[in-house]
């Protein structure tokens, strides 16, 4: 779509008809444009100004010799990422452990908005909410320490799996083991939040159309599928396409905390890894690399989900 | 609007209610794990053994000198002139931003949605960002952790999707009855959008409470630290993997376990009461009355 | 009965201390090191008489910064402005994250005239070519009287503080290697011990038997219990085998986990594994696991540190169950007698909190003088014990910690740091007449301190504090992002039997081709510049 920006512009015929367009708009719509200038200026201020940083990933940068003095390397750091040996492990690691939290951690706050919308009593439904936004706000080492805790070999969860017949053992060193754990904490911790945009939706939705369904004879099941998720359907589908937009981002924090060398072949990411090679020696070429090349992967998927969902639905991005 | 409860719908009722007690009884347990370990006494909390339905032989010592602490006071003061200033700027930007962008049949409004949406995958690193906050003067001052966060394109997205889905019949008959974009903003779309600004000051609001690593980067006074950088170094004494690099020590500055939940408690409790004031505007029905209004 | 014993302690600490001393200094006979005996210069003259501020950058100690927010406002730097006559502005980075921050002021240009940091991790020759920090020798030699005459008569010291090209760079934080270079080593269940009528064990079989019997006769869950990470650094040297990098018996260095003898290291760990005596946790049990399962009886033996670990544990216990009871055992050894040889060691220069002077100081020469005063006699007194008649008082010639400091609710370490800078760091010489007094409580604690540092071989095997040059850190960092992940992860797989040590001749393959050879190369080159120094 720049493209055809830019095609555009180069035709002078359609230059000039262009210009026309824009004084038309401009005349039309000239205060929504003056409106919208504190916010370019910001985002030029604080976000184009220092973007040269992002050249850092072809440089060998050192804060001693500054921008200005530092070697350019090229595509040094990025042959250096994709040669590693564990290259590809750490993108499948990553791709896997973003893709199920997609899967399974997407829907659950929209199901569980869902379903506060189905409670009656307003007093049990905030109650309900207030609860479960809470285990976000405890701080990740808290909630990792009571994750060991519970999946350790004595632990709460693993006595019942047991129960179900699996052998005993301590999970958290059970390389397939730990997708699961770090996902499903995830969803646990995560949904109540997750679900406040749903409902603040949830409230947007035009009450006209249910009494209309329902003089259609439509029971609540009905009514869910043919007024609630359509009117929540723009949310989704934003969230779903921004969610998509992140698919390389995993962070480290969590992992750093739960994994093992027992649970690298699994567990190990391309933000951990990092991590670990950051240890050794602080690199800020080679991490500004590996987040260029994350950016772009993400930017990419952006793009793609993006423009499917323009062409199925109404909404998208731009 | 009376709806004629089916049995398989009382049947749901009745399932979804327990569900959703079981769901909040394990999302309220590490809470009150954390509250009540706050309130144990060290050496006996060390040794407890799984889970907690009390505190162990409770007494606020833990609180006492949480609260000794004189930089927890400042912390406080910092983080409450942050979150005022900080969320009434991020609201005035963010409406603005997602009331422009959300008018349809604007032109040029997909190149400067882009142009925002860019900046959330293409950022420059921690020191150019620096160097160009420090450039403006604004390092070492609060100024610093508010305005280079002005906005989140994130929740603009999120607030121009329900400004779309606003019915347009409402602001064409307000065109006609001669009101002007700004009239539409405040008199229209603000009213009617009660819940998502109320969602969009929660968010703000938590970012700016939660977050410490700008407050490090950016500030070299103490006495300006936000409550959060303040709770971290304290925390930080206890982090296992930097007593793993200091094993040799000679003497741990290993803080009681008790500390480490009441400050937890001290520093997520005041933000913990936003979000049941802020529910009140998750009304329904608001839309109706504006258009039979 | 621990209460008496205490006291009795107590009563004895000065003979106790002094005969500590001798045995430490026995300990090093042979070696190069002065042990206690540091020489010191009778000093400048202060104070000096200058209107200057000196702004001064480093992390303010963790201990003081739940009670103050500046250096600054301690009793320690009011006195020390009165005794040097200059005034000094503190500047503190917040903690956690100190690397970026000082990346920070690196990058901005922007630096304060004294900075404490890690110089030599971060490039300390590049750092004074580059013009960012002074270089040292011709003020040292022009107006640190002090610091001249420790590094001239201390041969250890000026070896380790220098660049390999022979720069001089920070003023150093040292130690006098006089208490203990060891603070860690297995810690067993003493009272179990007794009830089992069993010695403390001293050899790799002793300390299995005893493991096995903690199982049998006694049902404990978890004989062996440990933050992983101490495992390889307790078990290994008794085969020969460090745990990271060390210096074998040919002069070069080694890189444990492939180095001979670790094959039947891990072999031991995994018979334990299988045999139950060492935790089936271990790849992730974490310290607060540890503690709670052996402050709850089932675990009969842990590796860790003896203040952080006996100490705390002890005082945990101390009213609910008084039998329990934990004392510091040797690391095992092959054969009964043997010397403990340990492949780790603090050394007498710690570079993380030495203190450069910037290249746009304003004022060398004040900052230099001001930096030299605790390298004499009465700077150093002062840095490491604060003022006399406060925070200590001369007794027999003996400076001892005021009741005030000792009985100090808040611990003897929070309590000293209002006062002096003993207790962490500092441009001055540490001492362990004060480190000694610290540890005293409680007296398991102290004696397992004793135990590790007793009969003990730190010099041969640990690596002195090299530097790279740039290339070099680059090109390990890339080498061991591969084979570190790797190595870390079969080693545990070995050790749990995921991977059968039959393997253990494919993982050396692999690790070859990993270019091991290249990294050991990188490590010997850079160890033979510092032995050339």
């Amino acid at each position: 779509m720049a493209k055809k920006e830019i095609s555009q512009v180069t035709s002078p015929v359609q230059k000039g008809r262009r210009c026309v367009a824009f004084a038309k708009a401009w005349k039309k719509h000239w205060i929504l444009y003056m409106m919208f200038i504190p916010v370019a200026v910001y985002y030029l201020l604080f976000y184009y100004k220092p973007m040269y940083g992002i050249l850092m990933a072809f440089q060998d940068y050192q804060p001693m010799k500054g921008m200005l003095g530092s070697d350019w390397v090229g595509f040094m750091h990025f042959k250096d990422f994709f040669q590693n040996y564990y290259f590809w492990r750490i993108v499948k690691n990553t791709v896997i452990i973003s893709g199920a939290s997609i899967i399974f951690g997407f829907p659950a706050p929209i199901i569980l908005a869902l379903l506060l919308n189905e409670v009656g009593s307003t007093k049990f439904k905030r109650s309900v909410q207030t609860i479960s936004y809470m285990p976000h706000f405890i701080s990740m080492v808290v909630i990792c320490g009571m994750i060991r805790v519970f999946v350790a070999d004595n632990g709460i969860i693993t006595d019942l799996l047991v129960l179900f017949g699996m052998e005993r053992q301590p999970l958290l060193s059970n390389p397939d083991a730990f997708v699961p754990i770090l996902v499903i904490s995830e969803i646990w911790q995560g949904m109540g939040w997750g679900s406040i945009i749903y409902l603040a939706a949830l409230t947007g939705i035009d009450q006209t159309l249910y009494e209309a369904a329902v003089i259609d004879g439509a029971n609540r099941w009905k009514q869910t599928l043919h007024v609630t998720i359509p009117g929540i359907a723009p949310t989704i589908i934003i969230m779903l396409i921004l969610r998509l937009g992140s698919i390389l981002s995993v962070g480290y924090e969590k992992i750093i905390l739960l994994y093992n060398p027992l649970t690298y072949e699994t567990g190990d990411v391309i933000s951990s890894f990092v991590y670990r090679k950051g240890l050794q020696e602080m690199n800020w070429s080679y991490s500004t690399a590996v987040g260029l090349f994350n950016s772009v992967v993400n930017f990419v998927f952006l793009m793609i989900t993006n423009s499917i969902s323009r062409r199925v639905s109404e909404t998208s991005l731009w | 609007m009376k709806i004629k409860k089916s049995m398989s719908y009382r049947c749901f009722t009745v399932a979804n209610t327990l569900f959703l007690l079981l769901v909040s009884f394990t999302m309220l347990y590490p809470m009150l794990y954390v509250l009540f370990a706050s309130f144990s006494e060290s050496n006996a909390l060390l040794m407890h053994d799984g889970l907690l339905y009390w505190p162990v032989g409770a007494n606020t010592e833990a609180y006492m000198k949480v609260f000794n602490n004189p930089m927890v006071w400042s912390g406080y003061r910092n983080t409450l002139f942050i979150l005022i200033v900080g969320v009434s700027l991020n609201m005035v930007m963010t409406t603005i931003a997602a009331y422009v962008l959300s008018r349809k049949n604007l032109p040029g409004s997909m190149a400067m949605t882009a142009f925002i949406v860019i900046t959330m995958y293409f950022s420059s690193g921690l020191i150019p960002n620096y160097l160009n906050v420090k450039g403006m003067g604004l390092d070492n001052t609060l100024w610093a952790l508010i305005i280079p966060g002005a906005m989140s394109a994130y929740n603009m997205i999120m607030m121009r999707t329900f400004f779309a889905g606003i019915p347009d019949s409402l602001e064409e008959s307000a065109t006609l009855d001669g009101a002007n974009h700004l009239v539409i903003l405040l008199r229209i779309v603000l009213p009617l959008s009660g819940s998502v600004v109320a969602v969009m000051i929660l968010y703000y609001a938590v970012s700016h409470w939660n977050s410490w690593f700008n407050a490090m980067i950016y500030l070299r006074d103490r006495t300006k630290f936000p409550l959060q950088l303040v709770l971290r170094e304290i925390l930080i004494q206890n982090d296992t993997s930097t007593m793993m690099e200091n094993l040799s020590n000679l003497e741990q500055g290993s803080i009681a376990e008790t500390i480490k939940y009441a400050i937890i408690v001290v520093s997520t409790a005041p933000i913990l009461m936003v979000y049941p004031f802020l529910q009140k505007y998750f009304v329904k029905g608001v839309m109706i009355g504006a258009i039979k209004g | 009965m621990l209460n008496e014993k205490a006291r009795r302690y107590l009563a004895g600490l000065l003979i106790g201390t002094m005969a500590f001393s001798m045995a430490a200094c026995n300990k090093k006979e042979g070696s190069t090191e002065t042990g206690n005996e540091v020489k010191l210069a009778a000093g400048g003259v202060y104070p000096i008489e200058c209107e200057d501020t000196l702004t001064w950058w480093g992390e303010l100690n963790l201990n003081l910064s739940t009670e103050v927010s500046n250096l600054g406002e301690t009793n320690m730097a009011k006195e020390l402005e009165k005794r040097t006559g200059v005034k000094v502005e503190y500047l503190h980075p917040a903690q956690g994250q100190q690397a970026e921050q000082f990346n920070l002021l690196i990058a901005s240009n922007d630096l304060p005239d004294l900075i404490s940091y890690n110089w030599q991790g971060f490039g300390a020759q590049m750092a004074v070519d580059s013009g960012y920090i002074t270089n040292l020798n011709e003020p040292i030699q022009k107006w640190a009287p002090n610091l001249s005459k420790v590094l001239s008569e201390n041969a250890h010291y000026d070896k380790m503080v220098k660049t390999d090209e022979g720069t001089y760079y920070v003023f150093p934080t040292l130690t006098d290697g006089g208490a203990a270079s060891i603070y860690s080593g297995p810690i067993v269940r003493k009272d179990w011990l007794d009830k089992l009528g069993m010695e403390v064990p001293t050899t790799i079989d002793e300390f299995e038997t005893m493991l096995r019997r903690f199982k049998n006769e006694l049902g404990v869950d978890f004989p062996l219990s440990t933050v992983y990470g101490m495992l390889a650094q307790t078990f290994a040297p008794a085969y020969g085998a460090g745990h990271g990098w060390f210096v074998g018996n040919d002069g070069k260095v080694h890189f444990g986990p492939v180095s001979p003898g670790y094959k039947e290291y891990l072999t031991k760990m995994n018979s334990w594994y299988k045999e139950g005596l060492l935790d089936n946790n271990v790849a992730n049990t974490d310290l607060k696991t540890v503690e709670t399962n052996l402050l709850n009886d089932r675990v009969g033996a842990t590796l860790f540190n003896a203040g952080a670990g006996i100490g705390k544990w002890m005082n945990a216990k101390a009213t609910k169950d008084p039998t329990f009871e934990l004392v510091g055992t040797p690391v095992p050894t092959m054969n009964k007698g043997e010397v403990q040889v340990r492949f780790n060691r603090e050394w007498e220069y710690i570079p993380s909190v030495s203190t450069a002077i910037s290249a746009t100081c304003k004022n060398l020469e004040l900052a230099t003088r001001f930096l030299d005063y605790g390298y004499g006699e009465e700077g150093r007194m002062f840095y490491v014990f604060g003022t006399e008649g406060v925070s200590y008082n001369m007794v027999d010639g003996e400076p001892m910690l005021t009741d005030m400091i000792i009985n100090s609710e808040k611990g003897i370490s929070q309590a000293l740091t209002h006062y002096c800078r003993g207790s962490y760091s500092g441009p001055f010489v540490g001492d362990s007449r004060l480190t000694m007094q610290m540890q005293s409580k409680p007296v398991q604690a102290f004696e397992a301190i004793q135990t590790w540092n007793n009969n003990v071989d730190v010099v041969t095997h640990s690596l002195p504090p090299i530097s790279f040059t740039e290339e070099e850190q680059k090109e390990l960092a890339k080498l061991t992002s591969e084979f570190g992940t790797y190595s870390a992860e079969m080693i545990l797989k070995f050790i749990v039997g995921i991977e059968p040590l039959e393997k253990y001749d494919e993982y050396l393959a692999q690790m070859e081709k990993f270019n091991i050879a290249r990294a050991l190369e990188i490590y010997d080159q850079a160890l033979s510049r510092y032995t050339e120094r």
